[in-house]
């Protein structure tokens, strides 16, 4: 005997019905930057430099974005942190988002540094995972040198999309 | 450092070749905030497993070394909820400290705009989230009055965080295997913007033990639902769909290009499972344990016990009509887990194979 239940399965209110969230807002206050990155140097020359999308940024963190890539090298804005290790991861995953591509790059740069939900959550997250890394850098700083880059590149693939999804096996 | 993750994930034109995935399912507990009816556990009392992180990065160390580096390792964290865990913010850091991949499977009630940032940054490579119909009314006559929405807007909070997630469709007789059923999961697929749905079938142990009718047990009928999946599963081109079953290559034909076959049986290939008391089990559906991490690793394990091998090598020890099945070399007697959850007995025919009987 089945104990089917009588089911019909479109008599429920149609998807869209189903109110979904308000997208966040961008933040009216000044974005805290953290204390490990330091503000970008202003630009000497600025005739080759391509304009970075900055659609749904406030001016102050569309103009950071600016000036970081006027800059070219986010390692050279962010250059005095060798002895913050957060610091250092942040920027080792800057670089690896970049290699994806300069969207990625720049929407890697958004969430570590100018969004300042996403930037403390990082700080958080990197400081658990950065447990590791200060114990490899005094026992074996290659493979301290590494772990910052694979972990990097682990955290900013998905920003680009590349797992799609696919890779989930098991029952 | 357990795996050059850097291989994994740089660009395809400067990839090198793809390691295999070793799954390892580890629950993190065995507490849920519902009490799904069609669970394939049946208490669920522990708030914390038995076996800690630490002490599983020991044993997979060990068994990583002895795989080799062809293959990564991917935690996969079940539960009970996973959310209901107050250090899996912690526990996802120092998973992705030790380089392991990881997937979470989780009912998706409890997701916050908060745990989803903070899951995102951590590099969970993909939530599953359950959805057993595509409405409140097929969903929540399974799981409870008002977690479909709950469900969805976890989704939703996901995604929003750029975190990959997929929905995971337990397909139950006569609940929720309709061409109609299916179709609407797709249309809410598609609207939703799910990167993919994974169909797999009820197994019949834990609390789906009190529904018996919605287990599979008629060849036929299962066949006939598989195809009609298939068949509206081509209706979507656009939304991609797995079917994980081990029978689902019998199907004579072919298959729609959006769909991925996954014959699903991982047993002592590529995965493994440690529950929530230790016990260790070769899939976390075959309700018999091979081991225990209380007394034993997961290395000796692997390597050394009789159940386990036995089981890996069961197309010998299968009764009934498999014994002369002309496929029996790539079957394998169908899943082990849905016969033994139905008959309490190993190493017979699948309940919904629907081939028929050949004479010695």
């Amino acid at each position: 005997m089945q104990v089917n239940r009588p089911v019909t399965p479109n008599s429920q209110a149609p998807v869209s019905e189903v109110p979904r969230n308000q997208p966040p807002k961008a933040p009216e206050k000044e974005p805290n930057v953290p204390s490990s990155s330091t503000t970008p140097s202003a630009p000497t020359d600025t005739a080759n430099v391509k304009p970075v999308a900055t659609d749904g940024m406030t001016a102050d963190a569309s103009g950071k974005i600016q000036e970081a890539k006027l800059g070219s090298e986010i390692g050279n804005v962010l250059g005095d942190n060798e002895n913050d290790d957060i610091g250092q991861l942040k920027d080792a995953m800057h670089k690896a988002a970049e290699e994806f591509g300069p969207e990625v790059g720049e929407k890697m740069f958004n969430k570590l540094f100018i969004d300042p939900k996403s930037s403390a959550e990082y700080d958080k997250g990197l400081a658990e995972a950065a447990k590791k890394y200060k114990e490899l850098k005094k026992s074996d700083p290659a493979a301290a040198e590494t772990f910052k880059k694979d972990m990097a590149c682990k955290m900013c693939e998905k920003i680009n999309k590349t797992k799609n999804g696919e890779d989930d096996p098991g029952c | 450092m357990s795996l050059n993750l850097m291989e994994q994930v740089l660009p395809n034109e400067v990839k090198p070749a793809p390691r295999k995935t070793f799954v390892i399912q580890y629950e993190v507990n065995d507490a849920c905030n519902l009490r799904c009816s069609h669970c394939y556990h049946g208490r669920k009392v522990i708030k914390e497993s038995a076996v800690g992180l630490e002490r599983l990065f020991q044993d997979l160390e060990a068994l990583h070394s002895h795989l080799g580096k062809t293959y990564r390792i991917l935690i996969r964290l079940s539960g009970g909820e996973v959310f209901l865990r107050k250090d899996l913010m912690e526990m996802l850091s120092k998973i992705l400290a030790e380089g392991y991949a990881t997937v979470m499977l989780t009912n998706g009630t409890l997701v916050t705009p908060e745990n989803a940032l903070a899951v995102s940054v951590r590099a969970v490579d993909l939530v599953q989230i359950s959805l057993d119909g595509p409405n409140a009314e097929v969903h929540d006559a399974i799981r409870g009055k008002g977690q479909f929405v709950k469900a969805l807007e976890g989704i939703r909070q996901l995604q929003a965080e750029d975190q990959p997630v997929s929905v995971s469709y337990t397909l139950m007789q006569g609940h929720n295997d309709t061409q109609a059923h299916f179709q609407a999961m797709f249309e809410l697929a598609r609207h939703e913007k799910f990167e993919k749905v994974n169909f797999s079938r009820i197994f019949p142990q834990g609390d789906a033990h009190n529904l018996p009718a919605y287990a599979y047990a008629d060849g036929l009928r299962f066949k006939e639902m598989l195809e009609m999946l298939l068949d509206t599963a081509a209706l979507f081109p656009d939304v991609k769909v797995v079917i994980k079953d081990p029978l689902i290559n019998n199907l004579e034909r072919t298959f729609p290009d959006n769909v991925k076959t996954d014959v699903c049986c991982y047993i002592r290939k590529d995965y493994i499972s440690v529950t929530a008391n230790g016990d260790v089990f070769a899939c976390r559906k075959l309700a018999k344990p091979v081991g225990s991490l209380l007394d034993d690793t997961l290395l000796n394990i692997w390597q050394n016990n009789t159940l386990l091998q036995e089981l890996d090598n069961r197309r010998q020890f299968m009764a009934g009509k498999c014994r002369t099945c002309p496929i029996n070399d790539q079957c394998k007697g169908g899943c082990l887990a849905a016969s033994y959850g139905l008959t309490q007995t190993l190493f017979v025919p699948d309940p919904a194979c629907w081939r028929e009987e050949v004479p010695v």
